[in-house]
């Protein structure tokens, strides 16, 4: 079966650099330079950062593809699609509590991890037949 | 005061190496010991196993050519040895190489008094990666403790632009070497460099325009002394090799002279004695003779130019790189054909050493790794970019020790006194970050001073930086898509071109069958490709991980997850990785990290079928006159002739020829398939029509209702397909309507009669032509007694023993996972 | 570690595991009774003379044991040696039992996967017999089948043994036997409780089969209860209770089961509660603007378990004529033309707008294919991008379907054999693909795939029953496809799947 498409937000190089999608690529390369700089000396700011879709670890490969994929230009437009959010709302709300996920919709659940639709199971099942559990 | 940095940048040609070291402001070329900057690619052993390398080897060429080497590097990552019969000694090409390096490093020492340790090497972009993992070898061998590699057209357009002033828009590196010509389209913009595209011949150089003047020679000599020589006679090879020899000379003497003469003293021995051969050969015979190679060039850069939207008038210049590229006849052409100024001032045989050396500066490799003193202070570790491009960069600081007695603000002086920065607080992590300010294209100094909140200065360790602004390129991109192949010949793509490196990925693929333990028949591979194709036939393999019975801990059902992982770094070594979790075992081991060998006789085979599938797509062509095809055609059955020269160099012992030609065959089955595709596509469109009325008609005759709606959806899908040229879709679709065509047409009262009549037909071709004639026998029998049901069971019969249709290919380098 | 623990060697180590536990019983009961008393008078006669006799008791038990192994010794291995985790010798006893006298092979690898599952920890070489035991049938049963797939569920492959034990449900033939298909069934209602499947088990418990232990009935009636289904009473289930083991650890779910009310109809279907899930009042307020409406909706619905999307598809048909709305109001076009300009890019902003919509196709079809809820039932009528993406669902299920369904093709043409059990996980994976692509694209769908998988899984099902005798699972595959060639209408498979049930059914 054919792969599952890349995530889009997760790894959207404006996302990466935490930068915004309009910005002259000379501020995107030292952004990146900075944040390759800050995660090497294992700067705890650096270590994150904020997506629609949740926070995300950044590390100096996600920093170098995010920068080598924002030089080319139909690449970057491309980037800059997904990442046009109405961000202006967004930055309103996120500056209100500074460091705050700018992308964070107003009551945001955790995504449910088990895939019950009925209601939890019982645990211990396999046990009322003496099994092990696989 | 610290000592400036040094980065050591190699040129590791097929003819020539040259090495070159940047200080951060200027580039110096390493000189060898003769005083050139140029060391020939060219190792000798002699009888007594004493070795020599570069010019002091190349006197030997003539005389002792067995025992002395050259070109080795097209052998790069293949398992081929190179024989030298005098002292009866063999040697891999990554230790030739190794050899060269060893000389370059030794003359460094000589001239700047270290011995690098870290260093940036060369390499072609169409290197594919076992022979970037053989450089990165031969580099190890040769004492190197680390090496980075970098394309040969990034490393040009590098020295290029770091002497250019202020270009701004698209330009060309045309490269022609020996025997390759590379071609890259570049862009600077806000000063940085960025590799548009690339395209390249890895078969055309200054070779060629010896062997036109070998042949003109040849052509004269028969003409004028009724000498006839020829390169297909292994008899003449010595007598070849020296005309050869001598026609390089004076194509070279021709880029300065405008007359030379083309002199090889007993050439041949005739029946009054030996012959020498002297003939005089002028500039323009010489450009006559090159024009058709140099106009394949030209036909490279316009593809590559049209594939970017870019016409030839739109260039801002053309950086020329190589040996041949002096030649006038060259210079004339390109500037006339690409229609733009050719960037003079720049050293068309040294600009890749000095762009690999630049390109250290960028990626922060000092040569020397001793370490420096350390002054005395508040240690701070330092983030810089060591090269930038950018007039602001950022400076990323984090104090080693917070406390008391460290710094609270930290500020930075330009050297020069005309700038500093305000005060940067130093916050909870002990880190701060400083915008600087550069000079342009200018190694920039800064002090870097602490001050606590009492207000006193605080010493830091170090106190200075340097920051080169200048033309940058960040990181080496990946010249090739990287993948693993799939079961069903598509490729799973890891590492797009263009991709930054180093760089890791995994995916999780699945087993199509499963492995027993223990068992030695079965094997799961999982082949690695390299290549711009989706089909994974068409792409290189370079290399596959194995996972055997023998090895599994326990058996591996079918549809077992792996998570495989590829990793690449920057001396293009691959490694692989697959954890099994069903089983929580790891595999690593990749098998063949080699460029397959290349048999002539296979070769040969191959080049007969590609000339007959050639033949049958032209007569078709033709036929439908569709001159683009023809065009294309032509142009592959051109490059036949080059392949064939290399068969049969290949049949006479020499691996680089073979392996010339296994990838310029590759390359061509590309081609042909499309090429064939497009032909196809005709007829299998005719069928799906053919089909459909077939189909149509029986089922509107005796099809039930439902199945007659069924139809008509079919139909209108099939449409689709035809208009969107989907064979697969196409193909879906008409087992559909065969299986509806045939279900009705089985309703007609004598379908078994015309089923049973067809299948006699084929008795010939039947597996068992004995029973299968008796079977034929009773059916008659049957029919005779109008018995359909009897008929049918036999009919059925009759049709396992005829050739199934079911025919499967298993391109896909055997792949054992989806 | 010999890969064929029935070989003579393998027997006799067996047949002394035996011997030690009978001695072992002896010594324990002379400890406890007669024989601790004697010692503690110290009379070393005596003494002697009490172990002798409890010896030749002990041997005498073992000898019986031996020659009645053929009556006894199931009963022995089931409900002694298997709850002990004792495989080996539950092997040797079930080979050799007169119930498994049909497929005694399988017996034994059942007994060894059983009592691997007793174990505390999984046994690699306990898998490794198991799966030589299997390999050495003539014809796979139920038996091997159940066997291999515990033997997976012990290693942690839990999705694999699912789809193994569906299968031994199916088996026919002279294998099917009734004790495998009971544990199997026993265990994928395990299974199903433990995932909070309570309607999955209701309906595994209903299917028609041999009598399920008690502990799986216990678990049936509370799974009524849960999923609101015609469910037992209090004091049915208080009956459930007492008569299945264990009480103290399914007391929890008694008391669970009785709290939940009892349900007397059946619940609507979930799909038609809007309430359940609540995933749409957490969105807060969305962009008016198309484009950033849509990648609002688009982010909150990818960080989320597709899963989520069952609960509310309305909720992907919303996501979808978002980005129809896209597509028709040319938001993301105007966008990037004006962008491409600035990037000086101008003339590649028709093909790069072009992609980005093609990506969020993808993204789309990921969406239906991930939660399974088919994108052209909920748009009416569906929209360009909508479009795109339910073409791409469709030619993702078919390639699924054709890909396995040639490679079972080149290996029947190529007579590949693989051990049965793999044969089967080979047609499992095939048709469960089948019917998921079946479920999502419906009757067309089925009817546009069915005539490559009738004749690579016919072809495969005939080799497998003429040439290799595997009739347990030759037959369920035939049965299958004439159900499904009924299905989709397709005559002269229906005609042929009559004919290979017919005539070879017996
Ligand atoms: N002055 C000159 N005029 C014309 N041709 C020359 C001149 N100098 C060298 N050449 C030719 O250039 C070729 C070698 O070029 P170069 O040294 O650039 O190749 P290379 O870098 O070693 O090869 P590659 O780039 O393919 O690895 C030889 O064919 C040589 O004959
Ligand atoms: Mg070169």
């Amino acid at each position: 079966m054919a792969a599952t498409p890349p995530p889009r937000f997760a790894h959207n190089p404006f996302f990466v650099l935490g930068a915004e999608p309009d910005r002259p690529r000379v501020e995107l390369e030292r952004e990146g330079q900075k944040l390759l700089g800050m995660l090497e000396l294992g700067l705890r700011s650096a270590a994150t950062y904020a997506t629609p879709t949740g926070p995300e670890a950044r590390t100096p490969e996600a920093v170098r593809a995010a920068l080598a994929e924002l030089r080319a230009p139909e690449k970057r437009l491309l980037h800059e699609l997904w990442a046009s959010f109405a961000r202006a709302e967004a930055d309103a709300d996120a500056s209100a509590s500074a460091g705050a996920d700018p992308f964070r919709s107003p009551a945001q659940p955790s995504a449910p991890k088990s895939d019950d639709d009925e209601g939890p199971g019982i645990a211990g099942a396999f046990a009322l037949f003496g099994w092990r559990r696989p | 005061m610290t000592t400036s940095p040094r980065y050591v940048g190699i040129d590791l040609g097929t003819t020539n190496s040259a090495a070159a070291v940047f200080d951060g402001d200027t580039v110096t070329l390493v000189r060898n010991a003769q005083g050139g900057t140029l060391t020939p690619s060219i190792v000798r052993i002699d009888g007594r196993g004493n070795l020599l390398v570069g010019s002091r080897a190349r006197r030997y060429l003539e005389s002792d050519p067995d025992n002395t080497r050259l070109e080795f590097k097209r052998l790069m990552g293949t398992s081929q040895e190179v024989e030298f019969p005098a002292s009866g000694q063999r040697r891999t090409p990554e230790a030739l190489s190794a050899e060269i390096l060893k000389s370059l490093r030794a003359d460094i020492q000589e001239q700047f008094g270290f011995v690098p340790d870290y260093a940036v090497i060369s390499v072609p972009a169409l290197f594919e990666l076992p022979q970037s993992a053989a450089t990165s070898e031969a580099a190890r061998l040769a004492g190197f403790r680390r090496v980075e590699l970098l394309q040969e057209p990034i490393a040009s357009a590098l020295a290029a632009g770091w002497s250019a002033d202020e270009a701004i828009g698209s330009w060309l590196v045309y490269d022609l070497g020996g025997g390759t010509f590379d071609v890259s389209l570049l862009e600077t913009r806000d000063g940085l460099l960025r590799v548009v595209g690339h395209d390249g011949d890895n078969f055309l150089g200054g070779k060629d325009f010896d062997w036109a003047i070998v042949e003109w020679a040849l052509g004269e000599l028969k003409a004028r002394e009724g000498i006839e020589l020829s390169r297909a006679n292994p008899a003449h090879a010595g007598a070849i090799r020296k005309l050869k020899l001598a026609a390089e000379e004076a194509k070279i003497e021709l880029s300065r002279a405008s007359s030379t003469v083309l002199a090889v003293p007993a050439l041949v021995q005739k029946d009054d004695g030996p012959f020498d051969l002297d003939l005089e050969l002028t500039r323009a015979t010489l450009e006559r003779l090159c024009q058709p190679a140099i106009e394949r060039t030209l036909t490279v850069c316009r593809r590559l130019l049209e594939t970017h939207g870019l016409a030839p008038g739109q260039l801002s210049h053309v950086v020329m790189v190589g040996g041949p590229s002096v030649m006038p006849a060259v210079r004339k052409l390109v500037g006339e054909g690409l229609a733009c100024a050719l960037a003079d001032r720049l050293d068309p045989m040294t600009l890749v050493a000095q762009g690999a050396a630049i390109y250290a500066a960028t990626a922060g490799l000092e040569a020397r790794t001793q370490e420096i003193a350390v002054s005395e202070g508040q240690k701070v570790w330092l983030q810089y970019p060591a090269m930038s491009s950018d007039l602001t960069p950022h400076v990323v600081g984090r104090l080693v020790e917070t406390g008391r007695s460290a710094p609270s603000q930290i500020r930075m002086v330009r050297a020069d006194g005309l700038w500093e920065s305000p005060w940067a607080p130093v916050d909870d992590e002990g880190a701060f970050v400083i915008t600087t300010s550069l000079i342009a294209r200018r190694p920039n100094v800064f002090k870097i001073e602490g001050r606590r909140d009492d207000g006193a200065h605080v010493h830091l360790a170090p106190s200075t930086l340097t920051i080169v602004q200048g033309l940058t390129i960040s990181d080496p991109p990946l010249s090739r898509t990287i993948g693993v192949a799939l079961a069903n010949d598509q490729v799973r793509v890891y590492f797009e071109r263009g991709a930054p490196l180093p760089t890791r990925r995994t995916f999780t693929l699945m087993t199509v069958e499963g492995v027993a333990k223990g068992s030695r028949e079965s094997l799961l591979k999982i082949p690695i490709v390299q290549g711009e194709h989706d089909e994974a036939h068409l792409c290189r393999l370079v290399g596959t991980l194995e996972i055997a019975g023998e090895a599994v801990k326990e058996s591996l059902p079918s549809g077992s997850e792996i998570e495989m992982t590829l990793e690449l770094d920057r001396g293009g070594r691959l490694s692989a990785r697959a954890l099994i979790p069903a089983i929580d075992q790891v595999f690593e081991d990749v098998a063949q990290l080699l460029v397959p060998e290349a048999d002539p006789e296979v070769l040969a085979a191959s080049i007969d079928a590609a000339r007959e599938r050639i033949a049958s797509l032209r007569a078709d062509a033709f036929r439908r006159s569709a001159r683009p095809q023809l065009d294309r055609l032509s142009s592959l059955d051109a490059s036949l002739g080059d392949l064939e020269a290399d068969i049969a160099a290949a049949r006479g012992g020499d691996a680089d020829a073979a392996q010339k030609a296994r990838r310029a065959l590759l390359e061509l089955d590309a081609h042909l398939e499309e090429l064939e595709l497009d032909r196809k596509w005709p007829e299998i469109d005719e069928d799906a029509r053919d089909s459909l009325i077939w189909a149509t008609s029986w089922v509107a005759e005796y099809g039930l209702p439902h199945e007659q709606r069924l139809m008509s959806e079919t139909a209108k899908s099939l449409e689709k397909a035809r208009k969107d040229r989907d064979p697969v879709e196409l193909q879906r679709q008409l087992r559909l309507i065969s299986r509806l065509g045939n279900t009705a047409s089985l309703r007609h009262p004598e379908a078994w009669t015309r089923r049973f009549e067809h299948a006699a037909s084929q008795v010939g071709n039947a597996s068992d032509i004995v029973k299968a004639q008796a079977l034929v026998k009773e059916g008659r029998e049957a029919a005779a007694r109008e018995d359909q049901g009897a008929l049918r069971s036999i009919t059925q019969k009759l049709w396992q023993l005829l050739p199934s249709d079911v025919e499967k290919r298993r391109l896909s380098y055997d792949s054992g996972v989806r | 570690m010999s890969a064929r623990p029935w070989t003579r060697a393998g027997r006799r180590r067996s047949a002394l595991a035996l011997v030690a536990a009978a001695l072992l019983v002896g010594g324990l009961v002379g400890r406890l009774g007669a024989g601790g008393a004697i010692a503690r008078r110290g009379d070393p006669a005596l003494v002697f003379a009490v172990l002798m006799v409890l010896v030749t008791v002990g041997l005498t038990l073992l000898g019986l044991l031996i020659t009645l192994r053929g009556a006894f010794g199931w009963p022995l291995a089931r409900f002694v040696l298997i709850p002990l985790g004792l495989g080996r010798p539950a092997a040797y006893l079930a080979r050799h039992a007169n119930q498994w006298q049909r497929d005694p092979e399988g017996g034994a690898a059942l007994a060894e996967a059983l009592a691997l599952l007793r174990r505390p920890r999984h046994d690699p070489a306990a898998a490794e017999r198991i799966a030589a035991l299997v390999d050495s049938v003539a014809t796979i049963g139920a038996a091997g089948i159940t066997a291999s797939a515990l033997a997976s569920a012990s290693r942690g492959d839990r999705d694999g043994a699912r789809e193994l034990l569906l299968g031994a449900l199916e088996i026919e033939g002279t294998k099917a036997l009734p004790f495998p298909q009971r544990i199997a069934r026993a265990w994928l209602i395990a299974d199903a409780a433990e995932r909070g499947r309570w309607r999955r088990v209701v309906e595994l418990a209903d299917a028609r089969g041999p009598a399920l232990p008690a502990s799986a009935r216990l678990l049936a009636g509370a799974a009524a209860r849960f999923a609101g289904t015609h469910s037992p009473t209090d004091t049915g289930l208080w009956i459930l209770w007492l008569l299945s083991p264990g009480h103290k650890d399914s007391r929890p779910l008694l008391e669970r089961a009785i709290a939940t009310p009892r349900v007397l109809h059946r619940r609507p279907d979930l799909e038609e509660a809007p309430a359940r899930g609540g995933g749409v009042d957490e969105l807060g307020p969305l962009p008016s603007e198309p484009l950033p409406r849509a990648l609002a909706l688009h982010a909150h619905w990818i960080a989320r378990d597709p899963l989520h999307l069952r609960l509310v598809p309305s909720r992907l048909g919303d996501l979808c004529r978002a980005w129809d709305e896209v597509h028709r109001s040319g938001a993301a076009r105007r966008q990037a033309e004006a962008r491409a300009a600035r990037l000086g890019i101008l003339g590649q902003a028709e093909a790069i707008v072009e992609r980005f919509h093609d990506e969020v196709a993808a993204d789309l079809a990921d969406l239906s294919l991930r939660s399974g809820v088919a994108i052209a039932g909920l748009v009416d009528p569906p929209g360009e991008l909508s479009q795109r993406a339910i073409f791409r669902v469709r030619s993702q299920l078919l390639e699924g379907v054709e890909e396995l369904a040639e490679t079972m093709e080149s290996r029947t043409v190529d007579k590949r054999a693989l051990p049965a059990v793999e044969e089967w996980r080979a047609w499992s994976e095939l048709r469960r693909r089948y019917e998921r692509a079946g479920a999502l694209g419906g009757l067309d769908l089925r009817r546009l795939m069915f005539p490559q998988v009738h004749r690579s899984a016919c072809n495969f099902a005939v080799w497998l029953w003429n040439e290799r005798k595997e009739t347990g699972i030759a037959k369920p595959i035939f049965r299958w496809l004439l159900t499904e060639a009924e299905a989709v209408g397709d005559e002269a498979a229906i005609d042929l799947q009559r004919r290979n049930l017919g005539v070879k059914g017996g």
